[in-house]
């Protein structure tokens, strides 16, 4: 028996006891009429991603590539622009609860600035990072990339 | 529908897929074993004593927590990309197949689960109908159960991507073509940044030197009355100036009898001066300068001692954390107070005067504010 066969069987033995565990919690801990609308934000998740934004994301990039067009101009925007899109989801993720939150706050040392203007400085901050990388690349992104290395993969 | 053949983009081959697996099952982990932390102080076990030492423990430990899980945010959703087309795999009639799409459907459910209604709850915002701590720590074990399910299936592709560099060289690739790696290296380098870039903008809320980044944190430490946040108010509580004016007393019982005790009497009382951190589980903390009288006497001037316990009581209406036990570790602390005073003044109302507890390394939540009665517990009781 391997390191790797016995690796694989202790993480897959624990990992069983972990979800037997989140399990056990949800029907022995947690309230009944609790049950449906965990289930309901459980699978919210996921359909939001899978349906909704990664196919945006595919079809950004896939509009992205055919107006840029040349393959120069790709290798000079193509990570910075996913690296943009990325940011942006992630300050919206995160930021869009504070401005909710803010609106309901119970008192006010909770969210205590000025949520709107950070949420737009923080897109600003996104905008800037990718603006100062798309022109380090014009000046160090070469037309014509040669493979480097041979892959083990 | 498309198939996976379909997608052409070399930033969903395994390479790139297992190195920001790598760093999410990194931030995932820590992130589950600092909430367990928080859980445990919570909900005291015998098989793991915590005490208060380090004083810094609460502290470090929930900054940690949300650090990590806001860090997941971008990890979670760069990973999802890259994965995205095995979605669009024919399905295979195996058990073993089954059980692994099924250990991932409750992953990723379970680990979206925890970071939108997280990051709602740090936003106070409440739009569902279960208790959040609760559903938060079911949902935890999920999340860490079917991470690890999952690394086992993968365990031999994790290594294999891991170890192979980014570059193509000539080997045709299953998705698109990189020659020299630039694309997936500057996928992950943005992954990456957008990683820190959202921690920079988050950790002020307890990494002070961060303090003028934190667009996006819900608190800023100084920010509340005598420069210390507030979670509940007296109002919220439904505490008034009524019950915590001149009649208020301290009801103090032990097993040699009961006292008595009004603020003056407290203030006559040995008086210590401490600097302990206020910690939140949401992920603020700060320092400040609590005055008061040491726990500790108190329980011993009525007949407690190094073993003691202490159940504490608030004039709260309501609410879950109206009542909290002090373990007899916590309790029997020199820097464990009921603490009348606060930065050099005297406690404000939404900090809970006229008294209220404040013990090293101990959630903020169980720091109890509006305190009107302690009884020490012998040891069987407690």
């Amino acid at each position: 028996m391997t390191l790797e066969t016995v690796t694989r069987g202790a993480l897959l033995g624990v990992g069983a006891a972990g979800l037997a565990r989140g399990c056990y919690l949800v029907l022995f801990e947690l309230p009944p009429k609790a049950w449906i609308p965990m289930l309901i934000w459980l699978a919210a998740g996921v359909v939001v991603h899978d349906a909704l934004l990664a196919p945006l994301s595919l079809l950004l990039g896939r509009i992205l590539v055919r107006t840029i067009g040349r393959p120069v101009a790709i290798r000079v925007t193509g990570n910075a622009l996913r690296g943009a899109w990325l940011g942006f989801g992630t300050v919206l993720l995160v930021g869009i609860p504070l401005l909710v939150g803010a609106g309901r706050r119970h008192n006010w040392t909770v969210i205590p600035g000025r949520p709107v203007l950070n949420l737009f400085l923080s897109l600003a901050l996104v905008i800037i990072g990718t603006a100062l990388v798309i022109l380090r690349n014009l000046f160090t992104v070469t037309a014509d990339p040669k493979p480097v290395a041979e892959s083990a993969g | 529908m498309p198939a996976e053949t379909d997608f052409h983009s070399p930033l969903h081959d395994d390479r790139v897929v297992a190195r920001i697996g790598a760093w999410l099952g990194l931030s995932l982990s820590i992130c589950f074993l600092t909430g367990l932390f928080s859980h445990y102080q919570q909900h005291p076990v015998g098989w793991l004593p915590l005490g208060p030492n380090p004083t810094w423990g609460y502290r470090v430990t929930q900054g940690l927590h949300i650090v990590t899980g806001t860090s997941i945010v971008p990890l979670l959703l760069a990973k999802l990309y890259s994965v995205y087309p095995r979605l669009f795999r024919p399905p295979q009639r195996s058990l073993k197949y089954l059980l692994e799409k099924l250990s991932i459907a409750v992953l990723i459910a379970a680990t979206s689960f925890q970071l939108i209604t997280g990051l709602m709850n740090v936003a106070q915002w409440y739009p569902w109908g279960f208790g959040f701590t609760g559903a938060h720590h079911a949902a935890a074990w999920l999340v860490i159960g079917g991470l690890l399910v999952h690394i086992a299936v993968k365990l031999p592709l994790i290594r294999s991507a891991l170890a192979a560099a980014l570059p193509d060289g000539v080997a045709p690739p299953r998705y698109g073509f990189d020659p020299d790696g630039a694309t997936r290296r500057g996928f992950l380098i943005a992954v990456g940044a957008v990683t820190g870039g959202i921690v920079v903008l988050t950790a002020g809320q307890t990494v002070a030197p961060l303090r003028r980044l934190a667009l996006l944190a819900p608190r800023r430490p100084d920010v509340g009355p005598q420069g210390l946040p507030i979670n509940r108010t007296a109002s919220a509580a439904g505490v008034t100036a009524a019950v915590t004016g001149a009649s208020w007393r301290l009801e103090l019982a032990g097993p040699t009898g009961t006292r008595s005790l009004s603020l003056a009497d407290l203030a006559a009382l040995g008086q210590h001066r401490v600097e302990l951190p206020i910690a939140c589980v949401e992920g603020w903390s700060a320092q400040a300068r609590w005055t008061g009288v040491r726990i500790r006497d108190l329980v011993q001037s009525v007949g407690g001692d190094d073993r003691s316990a202490v159940r504490v009581e608030s004039l709260e209406t309501s609410g879950g954390y109206r009542v909290s036990t002090l373990p007899a570790t916590f309790a029997n602390d020199s820097r464990t107070l009921l603490a009348t005073g606060l930065n050099g003044g005297v406690l404000h109302l939404d900090h809970g005067y006229p008294a209220r507890l404040i013990a090293p390394n101990r959630p903020g939540v169980l720091q109890t504010k509006w305190i009107h009665r302690l009884t020490v517990l012998t040891e069987g009781a407690a």
